[in-house]
């Protein structure tokens, strides 16, 4: 019992909130936020706690390391005066930011959303359709494989600008720059799956009666498809990147564009909370999708 | 009615040789035939011209008098591997076939065929799981109740118990015999093996092929009783048992250039 109240993260965690309180030479923003983020990692470790039955071990590192991190920023800010504070702001003002600026964010969120769940779908949707038919069809793969994987070879990012300055608006920019970005390692995936498709499964699934549609449909589809559901936490994590740059090139909102206005405006209280929003938002992302990966995809395990 | 008749059968793929020169062999209704030889022999490209999956290229394979010139509804396969769809529940890859089968069916029908099959082949709890989850035997089972609850007159089935472990390959062997001769309808069964005593177990007739034709065809004639444990020591079976041996060892010598092989 007593091991899991003085331990390590606790008594870490009671530093940086005795650390928060400290004051210093320059303004200090009631510390709320950041109180309120600590006692959210604090309660955290507590259900981890009480949870575990046996080994607490990987709990009490990861937040040993969780609080050791908040505690050091803090000091080095407000103690050891690192960097000027402008420069390296204090956790507390930092999250002092998110009370404020939270409709701001709000709307930057669902911004590169929005764009991300389009382009990401189309992107993939395309990909996976057109790589059935050109997998399928020998002389199509032929003539066309050839030029997509030359295509491909050319990260989006590279031409990110030129789409940003020829399209009309930012979003259709941000829609095609990403759609590429996705589209084409997509369907070059998705040909080389149907072309290793076993001729044994076509054979079974032409014995079972089925029209080339059919199994185009039917059988190659899913088969070849499915798997590639796996990729999509790497997918929307390269969707990230490409947005989060092309909204430094040319966006009016976005979260991205939140993070460079601020830079632009030399405000890193503000840049520094705009870097954790997108942490926060690609963690939980990629959390949902392992949920639905671990719910739904459980046969992708072990394609045969 | 479900007759195969093969006609001058010939077939090889575009430059290559003949893989099968000539055959020509009548399967009567309801007969269960083994096809055995060595590997290479041509059996499983047999058995796809049977199904409609090549064409002949010279001959034909009549059904019934009707040249095969496709897949069809009346036969269905049984693969070694890789038949069952992975992304669907042993239930789910049953109602496939059925509903493709059955144009028009409903889904509670074909559901509860699946069912049906599935407690024949004795999975009746495993309706839920998908390939993956299952032992290969149990995806064999699966396999083969797929392949029953689509009703077809003819099944054809190629070296299905191949992978399997030699105990669940005899249970598999008595569940194929029990569903296909107690069945209303008796189905005609053309099984590839090149287990010799699988097929002496199994068959009507078995059929000895060396590459590119048919060396010797076998009636079985143990009488009806087929019951394991008396057969394997019986005279007749040991003698044909060793004459299919003494064919295989004879192919082999004539591969090895007539120097005498140990195995």
């Amino acid at each position: 019992m007593i091991k899991k109240i003085f331990n390590i993260p606790n008594l870490l965690f009671a530093a940086a909130v005795a650390t928060a309180f400290a004051g210093a030479d320059f303004e200090l923003k009631f510390p709320a936020a950041y109180l309120a983020a600590l006692a959210a990692f604090e309660i955290a470790f507590i259900y981890r706690l009480i949870r575990a039955k046996t080994k607490i071990t990987a709990a009490l590192d990861l937040y040993s390391v969780v609080f050791g991190f908040f505690l050091l920023w803090d000091l080095s800010v407000k103690v050891f005066k690192v960097l000027p504070y402008n420069l390296l702001p204090p956790p507390q003002n930092v999250f002092h930011v998110f009370t404020v600026d939270y409709a701001d964010m709000l709307n930057g969120f669902f911004q590169s959303m929005y764009l991300i769940i389009v382009s990401v779908g189309l992107g993939m949707g395309f990909g996976i359709f057109f790589g059935l038919f050109v997998g399928w069809h020998k002389k199509a793969r032929e003539a066309i494989s050839p030029i997509i994987n030359l295509i491909a070879a050319v990260p989006a990012l590279v031409y990110a600008p030129y789409i940003v300055a020829i399209a009309p608006t930012f979003r259709s920019a941000s829609i095609i720059v990403i759609f590429m970005g996705i589209f084409f390692p997509t369907m070059i995936n998705m040909v080389s799956n149907v072309q290793n498709v076993g001729q044994k499964l076509i054979d079974s699934a032409r014995s079972l009666n089925l029209s080339d549609f059919s199994i185009l449909i039917k059988v190659l589809l899913p088969e070849c498809a499915i798997p590639l559901l796996g990729s999509l936490r790497i997918r929307i994590a390269t969707a990230f990147m490409i947005l989060t740059m092309a909204e430094t090139i040319g966006a009016d909102a976005g979260l991205g564009y939140y993070v460079k206005r601020w830079v632009a405006w030399s405000d890193y209280t503000k840049t520094f909370a705009g870097i954790i929003l997108i942490a926060v938002v690609v963690t939980a992302i990629n959390a949902l999708i392992g949920l639905f990966e671990r719910k739904a995809l459980i046969w992708v395990k072990s394609p045969n | 009615m479900s007759d195969i008749k093969l006609e001058g059968l010939c077939f090889k793929y575009d430059d290559s040789d003949y893989i099968l020169d000539n055959l020509n062999l009548e399967i009567k209704e309801g007969e269960f035939v083994c096809f055995i030889g060595p590997s290479g022999c041509g059996k499983s490209t047999l058995l796809t011209l049977i199904e409609g999956l090549n064409k002949p290229t010279k001959g034909s394979v009549l059904i019934d008098g009707v040249p095969v010139t496709g897949p069809g509804g009346d036969r269905c396969v049984v693969f070694q591997h890789y038949s069952l769809f992975s992304w669907q529940t042993s239930k789910k890859n049953i109602t496939f076939g059925v509903k493709q089968a059955k144009k028009g069916i409903s889904s509670k029908e074909a559901d509860a065929i699946a069912l049906n099959y599935l407690a024949k082949v004795g999975l009746a709890e495993y309706a839920n799981k998908y390939p993956h989850q299952l032992s290969g035997g149990m995806q064999q089972r699966v396999a083969i109740a797929r392949a029953l609850a689509m009703d077809p007159d003819i099944l054809l089935m190629d070296e299905p118990f191949g992978a399997i472990d030699a105990k669940n390959r005899m249970q598999l062997q008595d569940l194929v015999l029990e569903l296909c001769e107690n069945e209303e309808k008796k189905r005609t069964v053309v099984f590839i093996t090149h287990d010799v005593e699988e097929a002496l177990y199994l068959a009507d007739r078995v059929i000895y092929m060396e590459p590119k034709r048919i060396k010797e065809e076998i009636p079985i004639d143990f009488g009806s009783g087929r019951v394991r444990a008396n057969l394997f020591g019986a005279p007749r079976f040991l003698q044909l048992r060793n004459h299919l041996i003494t064919l295989f060892y004879d192919n082999a010598d004539e591969n090895m250039g007539s120097e005498p092989v140990y195995l």
